[in-house]
């Protein structure tokens, strides 16, 4: 009842917002009934780009026989189970220290008179939002810690909500861990009085934002909006605790993970945990942005990340530009394994069952018109295994749509696509 | 009545002519380059890529987002070298650079009209460091907000509104941090009886060092006995040996760390104190150091009648302030740059957070005592050591061993350590009233008393309802019924309160489309928030009540009193830090080996540098040419001793006369401003440059453009850094910035990483005397730095618009734009009537209408 009057309150309040009918969460956790495959997607971003000499495929060398380059050989015998696909663009990212703001979301950042900065929805709440429901994460963002030192550029994570804010990233896998298999050690009883206790906070607060509300301009409304966004969303979550109440967390199906991790054990241990958020179906969407700057230290290289990334083909840079690829392709080529072992909750492999979209919004240096982008998994809907070298101003946005209807959620555009990348469809 | 409509009307129709008629021209000069080398295949018949640039088709006048992107498309082909065509005909470099050059200038003013929202000023939320202040205002404790977004990384000031977003959990950060911080005001700080506790260091430290001493020692005789013993069936651990590994870690730990251990103990020094290492003995390690722990228990804890014991070092203590003293001394061996104290406390995660630092100055025979008062609350270990970051005392661990067997000499001794406390603290007025009046026997009515005067404090005088109140008081007994008692009952009601919109913004209530002037509350509390960013005080309240704050004099004085306060380091601090893009200087490590003394510690009191120089300038009312060049520092022992400047002794910061052609005076001398310039281990001189016309110069260069080919034919060689500069200016699309950017950096490098002095670099192994002249694009030349730095203090009006837009935009809490020209060139000419004074300039713009308006 106590959520029903916030929800009418927040109606009443003038706010474009209608709180999402819930009921729905009450039917649908734990082992999905349909026999339809549980879809799942997965981003993946670095940021500075790649090694310009060694890590991209030769535009003349496509297809399914095109030699792997040397930064991603680690990733040879997944090679049937990729593809890379060049030559494609966001086309509203016009400065070269441009990290991953709009890597998933193809906006232009000066879309709105007045405003200096404006972002749109990230792919991955696309889906976030088709699916979330009826997971107990509705979506993971994962980050890392001084994401601007590793080229990332403003934000919070790699999501931006369906209006255009950020959303906060864990950076901690500690944290992670804890999160998604951590049990309180309430009893349902107590874990009821915390919800309504929490409950009846928000009520109390939602009453002082009215009471600005009514003395405020329209555009300090807006930003007030802000402040009901954030209550609505943990209100969700609240309902969701509601909904999941008496399920226990899933069992972990890894360790703890050890603290202070940095650099190339912290990505290795994050791979671990999508894994395991996957496989216990705790949710079905994921970004992540990762470390460089830390995973350079755990390389043993003094130099920092944008420095490396201005190398010079015979400089003492370039072998560090050229390490730094190739054990991010190892990285990935072990989370492959993983989520090749391992089954979703309908006994589907992970790996044929996801997608992943992986990549970085810089293609080296300060080059921005041939962005790194490899997909993967999902292997009933996708083609995979080739090199594709797309027509000169393709956006990259249409790779995001076509991953999108791979993944069973039609739309008719997403960002600036212009069409769907058909090749990569089976 | 009248009046106000009229200038209403005034306003609006200025907005509406803003909105339309400002817009960015290009000179129809360069038809001409778009004619010779474009219109062939982007004309109206054959538009190619969809493209016009005929005149009929393409307008040189940029009105709207789309034509901005349009002209950026082109910026964009020109620049990535994609147009014109390889075999079609192409411009001369020079007409390209001209035209690179122009268009992106071009953009970047059309950017900042398209972007310009008219003087407007949101609503917004208070800043993690805001929130922090004021949270400490009003319930007196310090709180733990490390958690919630920092607000720095935006492209502008933390303080604007519109980039101040609120993130989906930021609601239960701020109830948790609420909670947290009520408890320890509420509940873990009390009235406690004063104690004081001395330790004697070496007890323990000669102890622990004797201990492991003897255990490498005997470690190693072991392992060398199992090889020497002929018993064939010898087994390892008859020996006291793991296994073979063991032996191998036997001897290395050996030759490592048992000379440094034996060193150690045969200095007379640790008969009667604790001598302070560098990595071995373990500097982190709480056996060797002074080391001091307090706990918090909450009150009404049975183990607190414990009476303290000297031998425990542990001690169940409310929170609050406490004073440190310890008795310092330098040994014979240390040198002036080993002579600095560190005073922090153990984070959780084992790293040492610094909260002080001392200079020591005499010798252990005639040692000092130091002082300090350090806020407690939660768990805390209190420790000293000698200033250092992990990384370089390991370094300098290494570098001596191999020099001398042993680790370094230690610099700094250790007689004794003192804690006293806790200290009388006065606590706000709303929480000692709380923790008095809240008990079971407390009425309703008292109850709800409480809460509106809490809740009105922390709304900065905005009155609430009596249904939010009577809502708090439902909670309150909520609580109560769940058990608790009542101070622990009233905190989540108090949370709610802290993390109500009325306390996390600051609102300015005005209706649509008007243009309002502040209530005189509203306006103290914009002022406290520019130079205190924490709420106003009581004298402010009172002022703004009596309808005095719009008297100009009383303004006036209070602008003056505030920046007396103790309270205006946090304007200094986060403006400067924010203005001049400090952030740098903590993006990246600094080489332990080369610079092992620029450790955090040291890259504090550098900040700091550039902080007090603000101040300085302020207080006494001093011309910002002073920030350019100057012939004074304010600086302490620790810079003094990085910049070679003989007697200033002591860790407080001061101003220091300069010799006639000092290289210090001006930012550009500046520690902190030159390590910014650097990557930790070479100089940047194109970070440097392009610095120094962002902030110098104020002619900020493009941001870096996408899509242009690297140069790589001088890949690898191994060139001076003179090469290098000519190397930047083959290609127009590259040298059209770096002519203006690369000059400056390169007269910069007689500064190394660091900042000190040098006239000899050593880039690429390549010995080169530095060469620091040049010439300004389009300007004067220089030969030296200090001819540079002439330049600079001559053209200090171009630095002093972009200090006037940057302190605007501060003050305000909005981006300053298009509109505020004549603003911006309105308060340049009244500082320009008070020689240039950064103080004039604040009085100023707290006086300006914008200041005082809500748009």
């Amino acid at each position: 009842m106590k959520n029903l009057n916030r929800r009418q309150f927040l109606k009443g309040a003038g706010t474009t917002l209608a709180l999402p009918y819930m009921a729905s969460l009450h039917t649908g956790f734990g082992k999905d009934k349909s026999s339809e495959t549980l879809h799942k997607m997965v981003f993946l971003t670095f940021g500075w780009g790649c090694t310009q000499e060694t890590y991209f495929a030769s535009s003349k060398d496509t297809g399914a026989n095109y030699k792997l380059p040397e930064g991603l050989s680690p990733l040879a015998k997944h090679k049937k189970d990729f593809s890379i696909i060049q030559n494609t663009h966001h086309k509203f990212s016009t400065e070269g220290h441009w990290g991953s703001t709009f890597y998933l979301t193809g906006a232009n950042r000066y879309a709105i008179p007045g405003k200096s900065f404006s972002n749109t929805i990230s792919i991955d709440q696309v889906a976030a939002e088709k699916w979330g429901e009826h997971n107990r994460f509705s979506s993971l963002q994962f980050d890392c810690a001084k994401a601007a030192d590793s080229g990332h550029g403003p934000g919070l994570s790699l999501s931006w909500n369906k209006y255009g804010k950020p959303l906060p990233g864990l950076k901690d896998p500690f944290y992670v861990y804890n999160k998604l298999f951590g049990n309180e050690k309430m009893s349902v009883e107590e874990k009821r009085a915390l919800i309504k206790k929490k409950g009846s906070s928000l009520d109390a607060v939602l009453m002082d934002a009215k009471r600005i509300q009514k003395k405020i301009n329209t555009e300090d409304k807006d930003k007030l909006e802000e402040y009901f966004q954030s209550v609505r969303e943990i209100e969700l979550q609240l309902a969701k605790e509601e909904a999941w109440m008496g399920k226990p967390k899933p069992k972990a199906p890894m360790k703890e993970p050890k603290q202070g991790l940095e650099g190339y054990d912290e990505i290795k241990i994050m791979y671990d945990l999508m894994v395991a958020a996957l496989q216990t179906n705790s949710t079905r969407v994921i970004t992540y942005r990762q470390p460089v700057s830390s995973l350079l230290r755990s390389m043993g290289a003094s130099i920092t990340s944008h420095n490396m990334s201005h190398y010079s083909p015979k400089g003492e840079r370039f072998p560090v530009s050229k390490e730094r690829d190739s054990k991010q392709s190892e990285l990935l080529a072990y989370f492959f394994d993983k989520l090749k072992k391992t089954k979703d909750i309908n006994g589907e492999s992970l790996f044929e069952t996801t997608t992943i979209g992986y990549g970085s919004n810089i293609r080296h240096g300060h080059t921005l018109n041939n962005c790194p982008t490899l997909i993967a998994g999902n292997t009933k809907k996708l083609k995979l295994g080739e090199h594709l070298w797309m027509p000169k101003g393709t956006p990259l946005c249409n790779v995001w749509l076509t991953l999108l209807k791979a993944s069973g959620i039609e739309q008719q555009s997403f960002g600036d696509s212009n069409g769907l990348v058909e090749q990569i469809l089976a | 009545m009248c009046k106000l409509i009229s200038f209403l009307i005034c306003v609006l129709i200025s907005l509406a002519v803003n909105a339309q008629d400002k817009s960015i021209k290009i000179d129809e000069k360069y038809r001409s380059f778009l004619n010779d080398y474009c219109i062939d295949c982007h004309n109206a018949k054959k538009q190619k890529g969809k493209t016009r640039l005929d005149t009929e088709g393409f307008s040189f006048e940029i009105k709207t987002i789309q034509d901005a992107d349009k002209w950026q498309h082109i910026l964009g082909a020109i620049n990535a070298q994609e147009m014109p065509p390889e075999d079609e005909p192409q411009p001369k470099a020079e007409d390209k650079l001209e035209f690179l050059e122009m268009l992106s200038d071009k953009l970047v003013e059309a950017r900042d009209l398209l972007s310009d929202a008219g003087g407007k000023i949101l609503m917004r939320r208070l800043n993690r460091r805001e929130y922090t202040n004021t949270m400490k205002d009003v319930i007196g404790v310090e709180i733990d907000s490390s958690n919630l977004p920092n607000d720095q990384s935006g492209s502008g000031f933390d303080t604007d509104g519109g980039s101040l977003f609120m993130s989906s959990d930021q609601i239960e950060q701020y109830l948790n941090v609420a909670r947290t911080g009520l408890e320890n005001a509420l509940i873990k700080t009390y009235e406690y009886k004063a104690d004081k506790l001395r330790i004697q260091p070496e007890i323990n430290a000669n102890k622990l060092v004797s201990k492991k001493e003897n255990g490498y020692r005997t470690h190693y005789k072991n392992a060398i006995a199992f090889e020497k013993s002929k018993e064939p069936n010898k087994k390892h651990k008859d020996f006291d040996l793991i296994d073979q590994r063991d032996i191998g870690v036997a001897k290395s730990f050996y030759q490592r760390f048992h000379k440094t251990y034996k060193h150690y103990l045969e200095n007379p020094l640790t008969k009667n104190g604790s001598l302070l290492g560098l990595w071995h003995p373990h500097q982190n390690d709480k056996m060797i150091v002074g080391m001091l722990e307090t706990k918090v228990q909450p009150k009404n804890n049975k183990n607190l009648k414990v009476p303290p014991k000297a031998k425990t070092r542990k001690k169940w203590l409310p929170n609050g302030l406490y004073k440190i003293r310890a008795k310092v001394g330098l040994t014979d061996k240390a040198k002036p740059e080993r002579s600095f104290l560190d005073l922090g406390f153990f984070t959780k995660d084992r790293s040492f957070k610094r909260l002080h630092t001392f200079h020591i100055t005499k010798p252990a025979s005639d040692a000092q005592v130091i002082e300090a008062v350090v806020e407690i609350s939660g768990e805390r270990t209190i420790m000293f050591r000698e200033k250092q970051s992990d990384e370089a005392a390991r370094s300098l661990y290494t570098m001596s061993r191999r020099r001398i067997g042993r680790g370094p000499d230690q610099a700094l001794w250790l007689d004794w350590i003192e804690w006293e406390g806790p200290l009388k603290m006065k606590r706000p007025e709303i929480i000692e009233n709380i923790s008095k009046q809240v008990s079971a026997k407390a009425s309703d009515e008292t109850i709800k008393g409480l809460l509106r005067e809490f809740a009105e404090k922390a709304f900065r005088g905005d009155k609430v309802s009596d249904a939010y109140i009577d809502r708090l008081l439902q909670i309150y007994k909520m609580e109560r019924s769940d058990k608790k008692k009542p101070l622990e009952a009233i905190i989540e009601p108090l949370a709610i309160i802290l993390s109500s919109p009325g306390f996390i913004y600051v609102s300015e209530p005005a209706a649509d489309d008007e243009t309002k002037e502040l209530t005189q509350r509203e306006l103290a509390i914009r002022l406290s928030y520019f130079l205190w960013s924490s709420p106003p005080d009581t004298e402010l309240y009172k002022l703004a009540e009596n309808g005095q704050l719009n008297n100009d004099e009383v303004l006036y004085s209070q602008v003056n009193r505030m920046l007396k306060d103790k309270k205006s380091a946090n304007f200094y601090n986060a403006f400067t830090y924010q203005w001049l893009g400090m952030e740098r200087l903590h993006f990246f490590q600094f080489d332990t080996y080369r610079f092992p003394h620029f450790d955090d510690t040291f890259k504090a009191a550098a900040e700091e540098e550039v902080y007090q120089t603000m101040k300085t300038i302020v207080d006494e009312n001093l011309s910002t040419v002073n920030l350019l060049k100057s012939d004074f520092v304010v600086i302490n022992g620790l810079l003094a001793q990085h910049y070679g400047i003989p007697n200033v002794k002591g860790d407080h910061f001061r101003t220091v006369k300069l010799p006639k052609d000092s290289q210090r005076g001006g930012l550009t001398g500046m520690a902190a401003i030159l390590a910014m310039g650097s990557d930790g281990k070479h100089t940047s001189p194109v970070e440097r440059g392009s610095w120094v016309l962002r902030k110098i110069m104020n002619q900020p260069p493009p941001p870096a453009p996408a899509n242009v080919p690297q140069l790589n034919r001088l890949e690898g060689k191994k060139l001076t850094v003179r090469q290098m500069l000519k190397a930047h200016q083959e290609e127009p699309q590259c040298a059209h910035c770096h002519v203006k950017i690369d000059p400056i950096g390169f007269g910069l490098e007689n500064f190394d990483p660091v900042g000190k002095w040098r006239t000899i670099d050593k880039l690429n192994k390549v010995k080169a005397k530095v060469d620091p002249s040049g010439q300004i694009y389009k300007g004067p030349k220089f030969n030296s730095y200090l001819e540079l730095r002439d330049i600079f203090a001559e053209r200090s009006d171009g630095f002093n618009k972009g200090l006037i837009k940057n302190l605007l935009s501060y003050s305000l809490g909005r981006p300053v734009g298009f509109s505020d020209q004549d603003l911006i060139d309105e308060l340049q000419a009244k500082m320009g009537k008070s020689n240039n004074s950064l103080k004039s300039l604040i009085h100023e713009i707290v006086k300006s209408k914008v200041f005082k308006t809500k748009k």
